[in-house]
């Protein structure tokens, strides 16, 4: 038989082989009808027998929503109040009796008519609630078209690979609980609500699939690589043969580098740095344990505000920041303030489009002007900071008068919260990011300020080379190496120092391996990285020779080009510490070999 | 019975999505009909998706109107619940 191979993004590791469950593919084809005067009532009967099945529908996933997952209840209940709006409900029922045309048609026409209105909102929030109305009348329409009333996730007793053109947070909500192999959806990206999802409980996911997913059908089996993003439909013996062996040489490489997780960061010469993990999702918290961080280096908040689509309140806030803190506890926690703008997007708050996002009014600098929403946070990480070793830390710092508003700021939240008897850490450590090249300029001046910086690669290198990542003309150019980017490390590390705070990295850079020796060499003393990539840093730490870095990072200072440094680099890496670089882990060949950005 | 009123948008984000929703809904217990009018623009008050297409941030004026047995009323929860900020949620 042959093999039907389909190609996605690798959105969460690890191999999935078993059957397909095809969920209700996105469009459902709206069948037109003209009906007599005499079946209007009849007409108007099974519309509104529908809406009531779908109300049910939704109100039963709220009734059990899991804990987890209680974030998402708001957006439910909004869906809830739509079915029932009067531009869908009675403006449907109206038109059937109107136009004499089947409640299918009526409905679709309604919509359309809410599509044109919202079209005209400026507030792209409020025009994202389309997606919204669409995900619920696409379930009345389908109730509509099928006699069938529960939600098809019935027969789902197997486990099987759920297959679906998308999941709304419905649907992802009610299959958190099912038995499932792997997530594959035709929509959606590596940051969509599914993949996030995945990630977080460990299942692989192959999201925005070329060409769709209709070549999928029931009950097939199917393959899904969530590391190289390969599907495979009606694989023959040899193809599931030769997954089921990459499937355990995957669990055998997860399972040894668990094992190894546990060893501590230190070099051949006793010299210890600290790694720590990034991350995002409360779901996170087992991974981050598991692979071995000493703490979290950086804790972005921007989740709980993307994810509920409202504000959170300071109480939500406060209970997501104890719950990472206490599971944590006793290692630190070091938490960002809420980094939005540029290409992210709350939409809670209203941001005029901008011509130059990254330039623009974004994390601090929001912050500062929407005073309410970061009285907020800083409230409920004051709060949270009594239940474990908190540490703040703000984004996009470029001078010192932005540490000096903040600092003023959080000293009127805590005269608040003294008033109020609310206990808080009196002396919570306080930290910037090293992101922006006049930082780094004047770190000397920052570094009196505050407690200790993190560098934050990821926007340094883009403001300091003035390189776009994402635009494709210039990306070659985007270099980590480059001698300006490199002393920009330096001289961050070196102000802290000698102002005798500690400094840590929380980009990207911390977390690729090859550039350990020379963070290692400038003295960080912190290294903050995805967990899944902490075991392969820290056997390569304990490879190395504290004095060698040393004598690496003298001699690459003097370097002239990024291309230069990169010859040293790999000269260096190939005499330390060749079995991890070259060639290739043999004993893990298929996937070391994919590139996939997951395994890192 | 007729009543109308001025009121203005206090909330940081305007009339988003959850201020409307807590507006209809309350707007949906009384029996008058009532409406929201924007330059011109009349939207019915108890549906969350008229109110969202007129799109009010923070400091827009209106006009609230009901027109029904228990439009005083009406008005008067209304006001309150729109001076309150929606019961202060953003």
């Amino acid at each position: 038989m042959m093999n039907l191979h389909l190609k996605g993004t690798g959105a969460s590791p690890g191999i999935a082989i078993g059957p397909a469950f095809v969920l209700e593919s996105g469009k459902v084809k709206i069948v037109k009808r003209r009906i007599s005067r005499s079946d209007v009532a009849q007409e108007q009967e099974r519309f509104v027998h529908a809406v009531g099945v779908a109300e049910n529908e939704i109100g039963a996933i709220l009734e059990d929503i899991p804990e987890e997952l209680k974030e998402h209840s708001g957006v439910l209940k909004s869906h809830l109040l739509m079915l029932k709006d009067r531009m869908v409900f009675d403006r449907t029922l109206q038109t059937i009796e109107n136009d004499c045309i089947n409640a299918e048609w009526a409905l679709d026409k309604a919509v359309k008519h809410i599509h044109s209105l919202f079209a005209q909102v400026k507030d792209s929030y409020i025009r994202e609630r389309m997606e919204d109305i669409e995900y619920v009348v696409k379930r009345v329409q389908v109730l509509l078209a099928s006699s069938e009333e529960e939600m098809n996730l019935e027969g789902m007793d197997e486990p099987c690979v759920v297959v679906a053109q998308e999941l709304s947070p419905a649907d992802t909500v009610q299959m958190f609980k099912q038995n499932i192999l792997a997530f594959v959806t035709a929509a959606g990206s590596r940051t969509s609500h599914t993949a996030i999802l995945a990630r977080a409980l460990g299942i692989p996911a192959v999201v925005g699939v070329e060409h769709g997913i209709r070549g999928i059908s029931q009950d097939d089996t199917i393959i899904v690589d969530g590391l190289t993003g390969d599907i495979i439909m009606s694989p023959d013996d040899d193809t599931i043969e030769k997954y089921t062996e990459k499937q355990q040489s995957y669990i055998r490489y997860r399972l040894e580098v668990i094992h190894n997780s546990a060893l501590p960061a230190e070099t051949r010469d006793g010299y210890r740095v600290k790694i720590k993990a990034n991350m995002e999702l409360l779901e996170e918290i087992p991974s981050v344990i598991s692979h071995g961080a000493e703490g979290v280096g950086l804790f972005r908040t921007e989740f709980l505000y993307l994810a509920s689509r409202e504000l959170p309140s300071e109480e939500t806030l406060y209970n997501a920041y104890r719950e990472v803190i206490e599971r944590l506890s006793p290692y630190p926690v070091t938490i960002r303030t809420l980094d939005v703008g540029g290409d992210k997007f709350v939409s809670s708050v209203s941001l005029d489009d901008e011509i130059n996002p990254a330039l623009g009014l974004r994390a601090i600098r929001l912050c500062l002007k929407e005073k309410g929403l970061f009285w907020d946070q800083l409230r409920a990480i004051l709060r949270a900071s009594v239940h474990g070793q908190v540490r703040i830390l703000f984004p996009l710092v470029s001078g010192r008068t932005e540490i000096m508003q903040v600092k003023a700021l959080l000293e009127q939240v805590k005269d608040e919260l003294r008033e109020a008897g609310v206990p808080f850490d009196e002396s919570i450590k306080l930290g910037i990011m090293i992101e922006v090249p006049s930082a780094v300029m004047v770190a000397d001046i920052l570094a009196r300020e505050v407690d200790f910086f993190s560098i934050g690669t990821n926007d340094l290198i883009q403001y300091a080379l003035a390189i776009d990542r994402v635009n494709e003309s210039v990306s070659h150019m985007y270099e980590p190496l480059h001698p300006g980017v490199i002393r920009m490390i330096h001289t961050s590390v070196t102000a802290a120092h000698n102002a005798g705070i500690e400094v840590a990295m929380c980009g990207e850079m911390a977390g690729e391996s090859m550039y350990a020796p020379i963070l290692l060499g400038m003295g960080i003393d912190e290294l903050s990285m995805n967990a899944l990539v902490i075991p392969k840093i820290k056997r390569i730490i304990r490879r190395c020779v504290y004095d060698d870095c040393v004598e690496l990072v003298r001699r690459i200072l003097d370097a002239s080009s990024g291309s230069e440094i990169k010859y040293l680099l790999d000269d260096f890496l190939r005499h330390h510490c060749p079995e991890e670089f070259e060639p290739l882990d043999e004993r893990y060949p298929e996937f070391m070999k994919t590139g996939s950005p997951l395994l890192n | 019975m007729i009543c109308e009123t001025e009121i203005i948008i206090l909330n940081r984000l305007g009339l988003h999505a959850r201020p409307a929703s807590r507006f209809a809904l309350l707007a949906s217990e009384f029996s008058s009909d009532i409406y929201l009018v924007r330059g011109g623009e009349l939207v019915d008050a108890k549906s969350i998706l008229e109110i969202l297409t007129i799109a009010c941030p923070k400091g827009t004026k209106l006009t609230l109107r009901a027109e029904g047995e228990d439009a005083p009323q009406a008005i008067e929860a209304l006001k309150e619940l729109v001076a309150g900020r929606f019961g202060n949620i953003d």
